[in-house]
C-alpha cells in the first residue's frame, strides 16, 4: 500500500503537467495581489497622507461671508484650494466646461436651514473618465463634506442647541459625473456598476478560454485520429485548410455565443438604467449608450473569438494529442490573463493602453469596461481595425507554417519537453 | 534521396524509378523507412537531400500539381468520428470535382469501393478497423488518381479484409490504369499483386527490381527466400 501511493505520488510528480498549474498558481496571485494592492494603495495614501485638491464650491444663492472667511482660513491647513461659482448655467455644464477635484453644490435655502438648526443637504460631484477600484470611493469629498460639517459644527458649538443636529448637521449625496456620456450618476451605484462589468469581464475571459479549448480540441484531434494528414494533401492550398477549420471553429463558437451575445447587451443596458435612476432635481441629459459604440464592442468582440479561435488552432496543431493541447492552454491563456486582470483592476496609462488597446481580447475587456462610462470616438474605431489587422497578420503567418513539416518539427519539441516521464 | 530527423537518418539514400501503370511493392521490416519514403513521395515531407518527381512534378516546388495527381492512404488511417462514411466521401468528392458531372460517378465508385452497405451513413465512430480502411480505400480510388500510395494497406486486417483489399488493388489497376505503390511486410501479399519489388532496410535499398529477375539473380526458388537471403546477407 505505502509502496502504491509512493509510485502514485511520482508518477504524478514527474508529469510537468500535472505540475506546471500548481507552480503557476502562486506566480498567478502574486502578480495579482500586486496589481490590486497598487490600486488599494493609491487610495489608502490618500487617506494617510491627503494630497492638495481644488474645490468649486457652486451655489445658488448668495453665501454668507462667514462661510467664505471660515473657508480660507482652514485651506491650508486641510490642503484644499477653494474656488466659488455662482449657479447660472445647468449644474453639468459648469462640470463639463471645468476640471476640479470635486465640486459642492449648495442648493438653495441650505443656510437658511441651517439657521433653523435644522439638517442641511448638499451634492458632491466627482468627475471621471476611468474605472478603477480607487477611483469610486469618494475621500475626497468626503475631506470637503466634513470641513462644512466642522463650519458648523464650530458656529453652534457654544450654543446648547438640539442635540441631533450637533451629530449630524449634514446631509450630503455624492455624485459622479461622466463628462463623454454628459451624464450624472450616484457614487453607490458605479460602484455596483464597476462589479457588474468586473462580473462581465470575468465572464468574457472564460468565453475566451472555451473557445481556445474548443478549436484546439479539433485540431489536436486531427493530429490524434491521424486525419490531419490526409486533410494536408487534399488538393486545396493549406492555407484554406486552416482557414476552413478556424471559420468552421469560429462560426460553431458564434452560434453558442450568439445567445450569450444577446444576454450580454442585455445585461449592458440593465446596468446602465439601474445607475440612471433620476435624484430629486437634478438634471439627467442621459444617452444611455449610443449604438456606435454598442458597435464597436460587438464587432471587437467578434475579432476577439475569432482571435482565440486562431490561437485554438496553433496550440492544437502543434499537439500530437487532446490531452497535450489542454495543457497547453493554461499557459497561453495565462499569458492573456495577466494583462486581462491588470486592466479590470487598473487603468492602464496611455502607451501602455494604446499597446493593448489594440491587441484583440484584452481590447474587448476594454471596450466593454469604458463603454458604461464614454462614448466611443474614432480613436476607438481605429484600435478596431488595428486589432483586425493582428488577426490578419496571425491567419497568414499560421497559414504558412500549417504544413506536416513545420508541425512535426514543431510537435516533437513541444512534446519531448512535455513527455519526458510518460 | 536522404530524409534526416533530427540527427536521425531515417533513409539514408534511396533511389528509385517506379513505372506508369505498375503495382510497386516497397518490402522490409518495421523501421526500415517505408514510411518516410511514402511521406517524401507524397509531399507531407520535405527530403533532406536529393528530390523526388511525380509524373514529372517536383514534389517539392511543384507539391501542388503532385498533390492533385496522387492519393495517399496513411497506415494509420483515421477517421472523423462524428460524421457518416456517405458524408466523408460525399466531401472528398466534392473537394476534387466541385458539382461537375464527375462529382457524382466519383461518389458512387466511392461508395462501390467502400461497400459498405447500409452502414455508410452510419457515423465512422461505430466502424471497425476494417471498415475505416474499407473507407479510406474508397476516397483514395475515388478520384481514380494517377498514383496510389498506400502504406501498409492490410497490416492488422483479417484474411478476408486483407483478400478483398489486394482484388480491389488488382482491379484498379487494370481498370483506370492505376500506379500503385504499396508498402507491406506480407511477402505472399506483394507476389500476388505486384511484380516489381524493393527490399529496404535501414534507410538503405538494398536490392530492387522485377521478382522473377532476383529470383534468379539469387538463385532462390520463392520470395520468402530472396527476402531472407537479402537481409541476412547484408
Ligand atoms: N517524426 C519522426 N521523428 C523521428 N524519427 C522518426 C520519425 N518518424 C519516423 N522516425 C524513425 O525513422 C525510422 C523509419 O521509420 P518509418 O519510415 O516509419 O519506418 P517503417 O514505415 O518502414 O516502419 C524509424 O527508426 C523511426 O523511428
Ligand atoms: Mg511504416
Amino acid at each position: 500500500m505505502r509502496k502504491l501511493i509512493k509510485k502514485e505520488i511520482l508518477d504524478l510528480i514527474r508529469d510537468p503537467r500535472i505540475i506546471l498549474p500548481f507552480i503557476f498558481a502562486p506566480i498567478i496571485f502574486l502578480v495579482l495581489g500586486g496589481i490590486a494592492s497598487q490600486s488599494v494603495q493609491s487610495t489608502v495614501s490618500e487617506i494617510v497622507e491627503p494630497s492638495l485638491i481644488k474645490v468649486n464650491i457652486i451655489y445658488e444663492e448668495k453665501i454668507p461671508q462667514d462661510f467664505i472667511n471660515y473657508l480660507q482660513n482652514v485651506s491650508e491647513k486641510e490642503k484644499v484650494i477653494i474656488y466659488f461659482t455662482q449657479k447660472e448655467k445647468d449644474i453639468s455644464n459648469i462640470l463639463k466646461e471645468t476640471d476640479y477635484d470635486v465640486y459642492i453644490l449648495i442648493p438653495k435655502g441650505f443656510f437658511e436651514k441651517i439657521e433653523r438648526k435644522e439638517t442641511g443637504e448638499i451634492y458632491t460631484f466627482s468627475k471621471t473618465t476611468e474605472f478603477r477600484l480607487g477611483s469610486i470611493t469618494g475621500i475626497k469629498e468626503i475631506r470637503v463634506v466634513r470641513i462644512i460639517e466642522n463650519y458648523i459644527k464650530e458656529k453652534y458649538i457654544n450654543s446648547t442647541e438640539i442635540l441631533n443636529f450637533i451629530s449630524r448637521p449634514l446631509n450630503y449625496y455624492s455624485l459622479v459625473y461622466l463628462p463623454s456620456k454628459n451624464l450624472l450618476v450616484s457614487s453607490q451605484s458605479l460602484s455596483s456598476l464597476f462589479f457588474g462589468i468586473f462580473i462581465a469581464s470575468i465572464i468574457i475571459l472564460s468565453l475566451g478560454a472555451i473557445i481556445m479549448q474548443i478549436s484546439s480540441t479539433s485540431t489536436a484531434i486531427e493530429n490524434e485520429y491521424k486525419t490531419l494528414e490526409i486533410l494536408l494533401l487534399l488538393p486545396i492550398s493549406r492555407f484554406k485548410i486552416f482557414l476552413a477549420k478556424l471559420i468552421g471553429t469560429f462560426i460553431v463558437s458564434m452560434i453558442g455565443l450568439s445567445l450569450f451575445l444577446i444576454g450580454f447587451v442585455f445585461y449592458l443596458y440593465l446596468l446602465f438604467f439601474s445607475v440612471t435612476q433620476p435624484t430629486q432635481n437634478l438634471p439627467f441629459i442621459s444617452i444611455a449608450i449610443d449604438p456606435f459604440s454598442l458597435a464597436l464592442l460587438i464587432a471587437s468582440f467578434v475579432i476577439s473569438l475569432l482571435f482565440m479561435a486562431s490561437l485554438g488552432v496553433i496550440i492544437g496543431a502543434l499537439s500530437n494529442d487532446v490531452r497535450l493541447a489542454n495543457t497547453l492552454i493554461g499557459p497561453v491563456f495565462i499569458l492573456l490573463f495577466f494583462p486581462a486582470f491588470y486592466i479590470i483592476i487598473l487603468t492602464p496609462s496611455s502607451p501602455i493602453k494604446d499597446i493593448l488597446m489594440s491587441i484583440p481580447f484584452l481590447q474587448t475587456l476594454i471596450f466593454s469596461k469604458e463603454i458604461l462610462l464614454t462614448n466611443f470616438k474614432i480613436t476607438h474605431l481605429i484600435y478596431l481595425i488595428n486589432s483586425l489587422l493582428i488577426i490578419l497578420v496571425l491567419i497568414y503567418i499560421i497559414g504558412r507554417i500549417f504544413s506536416l513539416e513545420t508541425l512535426l518539427n514543431l510537435q516533437n519539441k513541444i512534446s519531448r519537453r512535455f513527455k519526458k516521464r510518460i | 534521396m536522404v530524409k534526416r530527423y533530427g540527427y536521425f537518418e531515417a533513409l539514408k539514400g534511396i533511389n528509385l524509378n517506379i513505372d506508369e501503370k505498375e503495382i510497386f511493392a516497397l518490402v522490409g521490416p518495421n523501421g526500415a523507412g517505408k514510411t518516410t519514403t511514402f511521406k517524401i513521395i507524397s509531399t507531407l515531407l520535405l527530403p533532406t537531400m536529393g528530390q523526388v518527381k511525380v509524373f514529372g512534378y517536383d514534389t517539392v516546388n511543384e507539391s501542388d500539381k503532385v498533390r492533385k495527381i496522387i492519393s495517399y492512404l496513411p497506415e494509420e488511417v483515421g477517421v472523423y468520428k462524428n460524421i457518416t462514411g456517405y458524408e466523408y466521401l460525399d466531401l472528398i468528392a466534392s473537394i476534387y470535382f466541385g458539382n461537375s458531372s464527375e462529382y457524382s460517378k466519383a461518389l458512387e465508385l466511392g461508395i462501390e469501393v467502400a461497400n459498405l452497405g447500409s452502414r455508410i451513413y452510419d457515423k465512422m465512430k461505430n466502424y471497425s478497423k476494417g471498415m475505416k480502411k474499407r473507407i479510406q480505400l474508397a476516397r483514395v480510388l475515388m478520384t481514380k488518381p494517377k498514383l496510389a500510395i498506400l502504406d501498409e494497406p492490410t497490416t492488422g486486417l483479417d484474411f478476408e479484409y486483407s483478400y478483398e483489399i489486394r482484388k480491389i488493388i488488382l482491379e484498379y489497376n487494370k481498370k483506370f490504369n492505376i500506379t500503385f505503390l504499396v508498402s507491406s511486410h506480407n511477402l505472399q501479399e506483394v507476389e500476388t499483386i505486384s511484380s516489381k519489388i524493393a527490399i529496404i532496410k535501414g534507410g538503405l535499398i538494398m536490392e530492387y527490381g522485377s521478382i522473377d529477375d532476383l529470383l534468379e539473380k539469387y538463385q532462390v526458388k520463392n520470395i520468402e527466400e530472396l527476402y531472407i537471403k537479402i537481409i541476412k546477407g547484408s
